[in-house]
């Protein structure tokens, strides 16, 4: 699990987070959503390790990731969103930074290319930009580490690609000869502590939230120097109700015009079922963001 | 395994930074020494008529080229570790920051230097199996342990007496200098690994600029408080006091030289390995 709790953050005089608590549980796909410059990859950055807070903790299964302790290390992976790749292949590549991972697995690797249809043998500078950023993909997932941190994964795929990448997420998940490819790829000498596999934690930070709304489950919205929500469909659809109809509603927290009519974003005082859309409830929680923090009232506190 | 140190989580950290050395350093390496080869190779075919000293030139040839590998290494095989995007993936490395410093520490202060004494005796080797008499008699092997200022050419006249000169030259030769050197060494590597660690861009001239500052800051000291020293006592002294006063002022100047040169390279060093801890992305 992923603790976060009053945690400060700035980049010189530009505070980014300001004493911000936040948890992410295992074994589900957040999408970590906000505007342009709101910290969505220093979040990513510090959990990882890449950044360190300024003050606050941020915890990680017992490791600090800023101590960089390499146990912590070989059970996280980060793709930051600017592709940048080496002269050399990804089965190279792949080979090359595997070795450093226990549950590293090549022919899933293999498969995760296949499926992807990327040529593993061809050289990264011979790629397109959507077949690095799917190449490195494949990558992450094959070293199989129990935190994979996506940063706008889906931007530069074209249509067939975003649905691949979310083929792959999803099986990747819900991969059920997960415990027992963990097991061959550790070998026999492998302890417990470095083998024992768990349902990965995924969070992918993302602008497209349509690419990835059948795909993350909770939700965490980050404005400036605060967390939103953090929310999971669940939460979201007993306190909302996202009412597709002809009309705008008067209550609506917010309202958006679709084709047909209009979809608005309502308190759920009657306890009714709906389909989040996640781009309406982005929106709904960014224009009322105290309505909205009442409402929810936890996983976020500040 | 232990969270600071593991040798088969070093061991892949080594492989791993050796593949780059070859990578990004193999055609430099390629070059720069084809160098000393041809050098060689010139001797080798006219060596009936060559003179010794042609042949103990090839010791600077390699000690300059071993400078110039050693000042390009850390920027050739680490030159994104600190780029705030391309670094990521090193930092993410599952390794300790000591297994990553200390695969820094290998090639960069280690491997370099040996790659130019291994080859530098393999050739010497070679070319002193040659039959009949040649000026080849394992001067480069001998230097690597015992290098003494008596090997070199160069004549020094410490005090313009004969005598004194040789008794003093004597002395510097019963020094084991070979230390000093890998002191030297030691310390412009980890200059160049921190500086590494520590520029974005322009790594090279940045330290190369600063070193020459430094170096043009450190001379005008010298003269200044040189110059005001008043000489006239030494006319007083006997042959056999200079020679003790010039021993001594010997040993001060070699014991600073060394005492900084060590304390530079841990400081540097030191450095070095907390920017690899400490580098933020």
């Amino acid at each position: 699990m992923i603790t976060i709790n009053n945690l400060d953050f700035s980049y010189k005089n530009v505070a980014v987070f300001k004493n911000i608590s936040l948890e992410f549980k295992e074994g589900n796909v957040y999408g970590l959503l906000g505007e342009n410059g709101v910290g969505k990859t220093t979040m990513l950055k510090i959990i990882s390790g890449l950044q360190f807070p300024k003050n606050g903790t941020c915890v990680v299964d017992d490791f600090i990731p800023s101590e960089r302790n390499p146990y912590f290390l070989q059970n996280i992976f980060y793709l930051p969103e600017e592709v940048i790749t080496e002269d050399t292949t990804p089965e190279k590549f792949i080979n090359k930074i595997g070795v450093f991972y226990p549950r590293y697995d090549y022919a899933y690797f293999l498969n995760l290319m296949k499926e992807l249809e990327v040529d593993p043998s061809r050289k990264f500078n011979a790629m397109s930009y959507g077949q690095k950023k799917k190449s490195l993909l494949a990558c992450a997932l094959s070293l199989r580490t129990d935190y994979l941190l996506l940063d706008e994964p889906t931007n530069g795929l074209d249509i067939p690609s975003k649905a691949l990448f979310r083929k792959v997420i999803l099986q990747h998940c819900v991969s059920t000869d997960l415990a027992d490819s963990h097991v061959s790829a550790c070998g026999q000498n492998s302890t417990s502590d470095t083998c024992g596999g768990r349902v990965p934690t995924i969070i992918i930070s993302t602008h497209q939230v349509k690419d990835v709304e059948n795909l993350i489950d909770p939700i965490v919205i980050l404005d400036h120097e605060e967390v939103l929500l953090n929310a999971t469909f669940e939460e979201i659809s007993s306190k909302l109700y996202f009412d597709y109809g002809s009309e705008k509603s008067d209550e609506a927290l917010y309202t958006e015009m679709i084709p047909g009519g209009y979809i608005n974003v309502l308190q759920n005082k009657y306890g009714m079922e709906s389909k989040v859309n996640v781009e309406a409830l982005f929106n709904a929680v960014r224009n009322n963001k105290k309505v909205v923090r009442d409402i929810f009232a936890v996983g976020c506190e500040q | 395994m232990n969270n600071t140190f593991d040798i088969r989580r070093f061991g892949n950290v080594v492989r791993r930074d050796g593949m780059s050395y070859f990578k990004n350093f193999g055609w430099t390496l390629v070059v720069l020494w084809s160098i000393p080869i041809l050098h060689w190779i010139m001797v080798y075919v006219s060596m009936e008529t060559s003179d010794s000293e042609v042949v103990a030139r090839r010791d600077i040839l390699i000690s300059v080229l071993r400078l110039i590998s050693l000042i390009i290494v850390p920027s050739r095989l680490y030159k994104n570790v600190n780029d705030s995007r391309k670094g990521m993936l090193y930092s993410m490395t599952p390794a300790s920051s000591l297994e990553k410093f200390l695969s820094m520490f290998l090639y960069c202060v280690i491997v370099t230097p040996t790659i130019y004494m291994l080859g530098a005796i393999a050739v010497d080797t070679l070319l002193a199996l040659k039959p009949g008499t040649n000026p080849y008699d394992g001067f480069i092997l001998g230097d690597l342990f015992n290098h003494n200022l008596s090997n070199s050419s160069v004549t020094i006249n410490y005090v313009g007496d004969r005598r004194a000169n040789a008794i003093i030259a004597e002395y510097i030769a019963s020094k084991s200098l070979w230390v000093y050197r890998y002191v030297c060494i030691l310390c412009i590597s980890s200059i160049f690994m921190f500086t590494n660690m520590l520029f974005k861009k322009r790594k090279l001239s940045k330290t190369i600029g600063i070193l020459t500052l430094v170096g043009i800051i450190f001379m005008i000291l010298t003269v200044v408080f040189t110059v005001n020293i008043d000489y006239e006592f030494l006319e007083d002294y006997t042959a056999d006091e200079l020679v003790d006063y010039m021993i001594r002022v010997y040993d001060c100047v070699f014991h600073f030289v060394f005492c900084t040169a060590a304390t530079l390279s841990i400081i540097f060093l030191y450095f070095t390995y907390r920017r690899i801890k400490k580098q933020t992305y």
